[in-house]
């Protein structure tokens, strides 16, 4: 998906909910993908909060969250949302704008 | 091992369904309803929801089809304030928007939508969940191994949740789910099929319960209608007859009708006035409705053939002035075009009108028109549910039919119906030197001993009068 905004990496910031469901091995695996991917290029530019679903069930149904794990990347807009583990990294990538 | 204790259940409150369900719904478990898109699925489940909460059990609907703006429009036409409860706390409504843009970066699970209702329900108190239209939320799972995992982690969270569910899903080709639908049925101790069929032009919602785990329940399809209340169901083959007896003699508006009677008519009883267009079955019925007014009994005409003015201004000309009666309240004209609704409907709105006006007679103008409402099967269920729900409230019932045509006397003597009928009041011509004149026979009276004559029968501007009780007509009318 080509998304504006992504020309120069240094300015941006991406800002994103991860959405996880306590210590399921998806959500697990969710949590693990997304801290790998925003290592690769240093976590200075990702602003990243997770929220466990059973903890804040608010938070989930502000962002109509139904299956998780989820991340939703609020920033740069427009809006993404990733439904899964984010196992499928070129598709991860592309969302966080690295590739 | 111990004996099972008897199933819990929850009742619904929507009308008739708990008397096919024994009770009501499965209590801490899910039920599933299944219907094509319009059968009333939603409503059915709303209804439930509703009423729960109105009687104290706090609710949790979620919906992945219709906004929660047109939830809550469509409940309020039928005066369901959802807004007022949810502000009570006794229910809430969840409308999760579904993203058809999401990308699908790996495996997931509903998890969050159990979150979420886990959450709602604790927040309210919850002892009902409705998940409306589970088939747009397994979409997301385009693969039916997962569709099944996943339904089956809701069915188990379910379970422990000690939650009274009711999920609603559509059935037919369109959905792809059919394979799945299998699936859903096993793990729902209860299963509701509603369905919309078109008979003769007429469309009429039916509703059947395909399963119930560890319960008997009425196993027939009984045909139900949206009503501006909500969804009423009447159990045709509800085979406990609660008639009331019949009471004392009632006037049939005129002294020497009455007199030929045997004394007027009962209170109570069914009443069938037929004959020919034209030998004033209207105005016969009107004579009583007049004479039953007048003494303040509250009378309801059924007008299925003409509209309130044609017929007040057609009394007149026998001098039967049935406006007072109107203004002061003792008589209600309800007036419906036959193939305006469906057999079901016009029943409901007849109930509805029996419910709120609480009248002592009925009269129904004419039931020859029941067959213009649709299949002939569909006349006779309408006529059969009528007269029932008239003897167990102990209303007395002047059905009006016209003869050679339309419905004939087969239909009312037919399987069982003649019995139901305690008095016959046939009307005819017979030729008479040059001229026609007008006759009455009593055909029967049940309990009255009433004439066996033919009545020479006349309608002036001063109304119906008989001649000479006895008086001999033609031959071919003669009773000996």
């Amino acid at each position: 998906m080509n998304r504006p905004g992504l020309t120069a990496p240094g300015a941006v910031r991406c800002r994103m909910i991860l959405f996880v469901a306590g210590d399921e091995p998806n959500s697990r695996r969710a949590r693990e993908n997304i801290r790998a991917a925003c290592s690769e290029k240093g976590s200075k530019r990702y602003d990243l909060q997770v929220v466990d679903v059973f903890d804040d069930f608010q938070t989930a149904l502000d962002y109509d969250i139904m299956v998780t794990p989820a991340l939703v990347v609020l920033d740069p807009p427009p809006r993404v949302t990733l439904l899964g583990d984010l196992s499928d990294t070129e598709k991860l990538h592309a969302a966080l704008g690295l590739i | 091992m111990e004996r099972p204790e008897p199933l819990p259940k929850l009742a619904t409150g929507v009308e008739g369904l708990d008397s096919i369900l024994e009770g009501g719904l499965p209590q801490a478990r899910t039920t599933l309803v299944v219907g094509e898109a319009g059968s009333g699925k939603t409503v059915l489940a709303l209804e439930m929801l509703y009423r729960g909460a109105m009687s104290g059990q706090p609710g949790v609907l979620i919906s992945f089809e219709e906004t929660g703006e047109a939830i809550r429009g469509n409940a309020f036409s039928m005066g369901w304030d959802l807004a007022a409860l949810e502000a009570k706390g006794l229910l809430a409504v969840i409308r999760p928007k579904i993203d058809y843009n999401a990308i699908f970066a790996g495996e997931f699970s509903i998890k969050g939508l159990l979150a979420i209702l886990s959450g709602q329900a604790k927040k309210i108190s919850a002892s009902v969940v409705v998940i409306d239209a589970v088939d747009v939320l397994m979409c997301l799972f385009n693969d039916p191994l997962r569709q099944r995992n996943e339904l089956y982690s809701l069915h188990e969270w379910l379970m422990q949740s000690g939650l009274t569910a009711v999920l609603t899903a559509k059935s037919g080709q369109d959905t792809g789910l059919a394979r799945d639908f299998t699936f859903m049925e096993f793990m729902a101790d209860c299963v509701i099929q509603a369905t919309q069929r078109v008979d003769t032009q007429v469309s009429t919602r039916r509703l059947r319960v395909l399963k119930y785990r560890g319960s008997a329940y009425g196993s027939n399809e009984y045909p139900f209608v949206i009503t501006p209340r909500g969804i009423v169901i009447v159990p045709v083959s509800d085979a406990e007859l609660a008639h009331r007896p019949l009471g004392a003699p009632v006037s049939a508006g005129q002294s020497e009708l009455d007199a030929v009677l045997g004394g007027g008519y009962c209170r109570g009883a069914s009443v069938l006035i037929a004959g020919p267009t034209g030998s004033g079955k209207t105005t016969l019925a009107c004579t009583f409705a007049q004479a039953a007014c007048r003494r303040q009994e509250r009378t309801l005409y059924v007008s299925f053939e003409e509209s309130r003015e044609a017929l007040t201004g057609a009394m007149l000309s026998p001098g039967i002035d049935l406006r007072p009666l109107l203004e002061d309240g003792s008589l209600e004209i309800l007036t419906a075009m036959p193939e305006a609704l469906g057999a079901e409907h016009h029943l409901l709105r007849i109930f509805q009108r029996i419910d709120d006006f609480e009248p002592e007679h009925l009269v129904v103008d004419a039931i020859s028109a029941a067959r213009r409402i649709g299949s002939e099967q569909a006349a006779f269920d309408f006529l059969i549910r009528l007269l029932n729900r008239c003897k167990e409230r102990g209303i007395t019932c002047i059905y009006v039919n016209q003869t050679g045509g339309a419905v004939s006397m087969e239909v009312l003597s037919g399987i069982g119906i003649s019995s139901l009928i305690d008095a016959i009041v046939m009307l005819g011509f017979v030729r008479s030197g040059c001229e026609m004149e007008r006759t009455l026979l009593v055909l029967k009276s049940r309990g009255r001993n009433h004439s066996n004559k033919f009545h020479k029968f006349s309608i002036s501007s001063k109304g119906v009068a008989l001649k000479t009780p006895g008086a001999h007509l033609s031959s071919e009318g003669k009773d000996k």
